[in-house]
C-alpha cells in the first residue's frame, strides 16, 4: 500500500502543473474491449495527433467520452480518426463535445458495472511508430474496479503518458492488473478513492522496466 | 411478457393477496389498482418480478386478473363486432431471449455488453437508427425483445408483416422494421395516433379515461341507435373522421353525427356491382404493401361524386 502522503504529493504536483482547462474531448466508441488492441489503438490515436491537437487535449485532461457502438456501422456517416485492430474500438477527435452531438444521439454512453477480472498474464503491446525502444510497465489496480472505471483510467494513463513522451514509439508496454510498486513512477493517476472519499487512491502507475520482465510468480 | 404486466401482477398479489377472486371484476375495477400502482410509484424491483417471469416461461402462467381482463376484452370485441385475432391464445413465443440475441448477433444487429455488466443493444446504427437498449444488465428484456421472440420465427411463414402501433413508439418500430427486414421480412408500418381527451394525450396509467370505455360508449350509443348503426358509425368516426393521426379530441357530437350518417348509409347505400367490378374497385384502394387500406376504404363510404359499391362494402366488409 502506497502511503497517503506520497499520493498527496503526486496529486499536488499534477495540479500545480495544470494550465487553463481546455474544452477538447475525444470520443471512443466500443464494440468490445480487446485490451491489447484497445491499448495499441489508443496509443496510435494519441501519437498521430498534431502538436496543436495534442496540446489542446492534454490541457483538457485527455477528456474522453466512451460510447457503446460498432465502429464498423458508423463509417458511412461518421468516419473515425482511428480504428483499433479488429475493429472493436474507434476514436474520434479531439474536438468540442458539441461536435459529436449526432454521434452521441446515435450511440449510448458505455455502461459496464461488472468488475474487471484479473489478467492471466500481462498484456503486451508495442507502441506504434518504431521498431525498438524502452520497456515500460503499466500497473492498473483493478481491485473493486468496474469495466467502466477501468477504461477511463486505462485510457487516461496510456494517452497522457504517450502525449508526455513517456511511451515513445517503439517502446514495449506491458499492462498488468495489480497494484503499483513504490515510486519512482514515470506517470501516475491519483484520485479520490470512490469507496472512501477521505482517501486518495493510486489507480495506475507507469514504471520503467530495466531488464527483461520477470515471468511467472 | 412485458415488465409492466408483471409489475401489475406483483402489485395485485402484494396489495390484495394472492387468493383474490377477480372473476366478477369489471375492466374499471381491474384498472384501478394499475392506475394506483403508478400513482403511488409502487412498482416492484425486477428481482421481485422474476418468479412471475419464470412461471410465464415455464408454464405459460397468466395471472387471474389478466385472464379476467382478456375475457372482458373478448366480450368487448364481440360488442364492437371486431374480429378477435386470438386474444386468449397463449402460445409460448418461438424463440427465447437468448435465441433472439444470438440470431441478431450473427447478423451484426445487436451489441451484447453483458460481459462488461452492461446491456444488450439493438443495433441498426448502420441505417442511422439510434442504438436501443433491449436487455438490461440484470437480464430484464424489454418489449422489443418480446416482439422479436414472436415475430422472428414467423418471418418465413408470411408474405408481409404489418406493424400497427402507437405513434409515440415510432422510433422503436422503425428499428423493428430494419431488424425484421434484415431477416428477409417485408414489413409495413402503420403508426396510429391516440385520440386525445379534452386536448391531451395521456398514458392510460394516469387514468382520466373512465367515462370513455368501450362499454360507456356502447351504452350511450345503443340507447338511441340500432346495433348495426353503432358498428358502422364507430368505424366511420374512428377510421374515416379521426384518420390515423387523430388530430382532434374525442367528440361525442361528431360521433353522434357519424352514427346518424351510418343509419342513412344502411338505408340508402344499396349500390352494388358484380364481383369483377368490386375487385377492380378494391384494387384502387390498395396501400403500398398490396393490401386494401382500411382508411381509404372507409373514407370511400363518404364519397358523393364518384360511384362507390357501398352495398358490396357494407355486406362484405363493414356489416358482414
Amino acid at each position: 500500500m502506497i502511503a497517503q502522503e506520497v499520493l498527496q504529493h503526486e496529486l499536488a504536483a499534477r495540479l500545480a502543473a495544470m494550465g487553463e482547462l481546455g474544452d477538447q474531448a475525444v470520443v471512443a466508441v466500443l464494440r468490445e474491449v480487446d485490451l491489447a488492441a484497445y491499448v495499441e489503438g489508443a496509443l496510435a490515436f494519441a501519437l498521430a495527433l498534431d502538436a496543436e491537437q495534442a496540446a489542446g487535449w492534454t490541457a483538457s485532461l485527455t477528456r474522453t467520452l466512451f460510447l457503446a457502438g460498432d465502429p464498423g456501422h458508423l463509417a458511412a456517416r461518421h468516419r473515425p480518426d482511428h480504428v483499433a485492430r479488429g475493429g472493436g474500438a474507434a476514436w474520434f477527435g479531439p474536438g468540442r463535445p458539441d461536435d459529436y452531438q449526432a454521434l452521441r444521439l446515435l450511440l449510448r454512453a458505455f455502461e459496464g458495472e461488472a468488475p474487471v477480472p484479473a489478467l492471466g498474464e500481462p498484456v503486451r503491446v508495442r507502441v506504434p511508430g518504431a521498431d525498438g525502444g524502452p520497456h515500460r510497465r503499466l500497473h492498473l489496480d483493478v481491485d473493486r474496479m468496474s469495466w467502466q472505471e477501468h477504461l477511463v483510467h486505462l485510457n487516461h494513463a496510456v494517452c497522457e503518458a504517450a502525449l508526455a513522451g513517456d511511451l515513445p514509439p517503439g517502446a514495449t508496454l506491458e499492462l498488468t492488473h495489480d497494484p503499483a510498486p513504490e515510486p519512482p513512477w514515470l506517470h501516475a493517476r491519483v484520485g479520490t478513492d470512490p469507496r472512501d472519499s477521505e482517501r486518495l487512491r493510486l489507480f495506475a502507475a507507469l514504471v520503467a522496466v530495466d531488464k527483461e520482465p520477470h515471468h511467472g510468480p | 411478457m412485458t415488465a409492466q404486466t408483471l409489475e401489475y401482477w406483483e402489485y395485485l398479489d402484494r396489495t390484495l393477496g394472492p387468493d383474490a377472486d377477480y372473476a366478477g371484476w369489471s375492466d374499471l375495477e381491474l384498472s384501478a389498482p394499475y392506475v394506483r400502482m403508478h400513482a403511488e410509484r409502487a412498482k416492484a424491483p425486477f428481482a421481485d418480478l422474476q418468479p412471475y417471469l419464470e412461471a410465464v416461461e415455464r408454464d405459460g402462467y397468466v395471472h387471474p386478473a389478466s385472464q379476467r381482463l382478456i375475457g372482458i376484452w373478448q366480450e368487448q370485441f364481440a360488442r364492437l363486432n371486431l374480429y378477435d385475432p386470438g386474444l386468449a391464445i397463449n402460445e409460448p413465443p418461438g424463440m427465447s431471449v437468448e435465441d433472439v440475441v444470438a440470431a441478431l448477433a450473427e447478423r451484426g444487429l445487436c451489441l451484447d455488453h453483458r460481459r462488461y455488466g452492461g446491456p444488450v443493444y439493438l443495433d441498426a446504427t448502420d441505417r442511422g437508427v439510434p442504438l436501443r437498449r433491449a436487455v438490461g444488465a440484470d437480464g430484464q428484456a424489454n418489449y422489443l425483445i418480446c416482439s422479436l421472440r414472436q415475430l422472428l420465427p414467423m418471418v418465413g411463414d408470411y408474405d408481409r408483416i404489418l406493424l400497427a402501433y402507437d405513434r409515440e413508439l415510432d422510433p422503436d418500430h422503425v428499428l423493428l422494421d430494419h431488424l425484421l427486414t434484415a431477416f428477409g421480412a417485408s414489413v409495413t408500418r402503420l403508426s396510429l395516433g391516440r385520440v386525445p381527451l379534452d386536448g391531451s394525450i395521456k398514458s392510460s396509467r394516469h387514468g382520466g379515461w373512465e367515462s370513455h370505455t368501450v362499454d360507456a360508449l356502447a351504452d350511450r350509443a345503443l340507447s338511441d341507435f340500432e346495433e348495426e348503426a353503432f358498428w358502422l358509425g364507430l368505424r366511420l368516426y374512428f377510421i374515416a373522421v379521426l384518420t390515423r393521426e387523430s388530430p382532434a379530441s374525442f367528440s361525442p357530437d361528431v360521433l353522434r353525427k357519424q352514427l346518424q350518417r351510418a343509419v342513412r348509409l344502411i338505408e340508402n347505400g344499396t349500390e352494388r356491382v358484380d364481383d369483377d367490378a368490386y375487385r377492380a374497385f378494391l384494387k384502387t384502394k390498395r396501400a403500398d404493401g398490396g393490401y386494401v387500406d382500411p382508411y381509404r376504404l372507409t373514407v370511400s363510404l363518404n364519397e358523393r361524386h364518384k360511384p362507390v359499391p357501398k352495398g358490396n362494402l357494407l355486406d362484405e366488409v363493414f356489416l358482414p
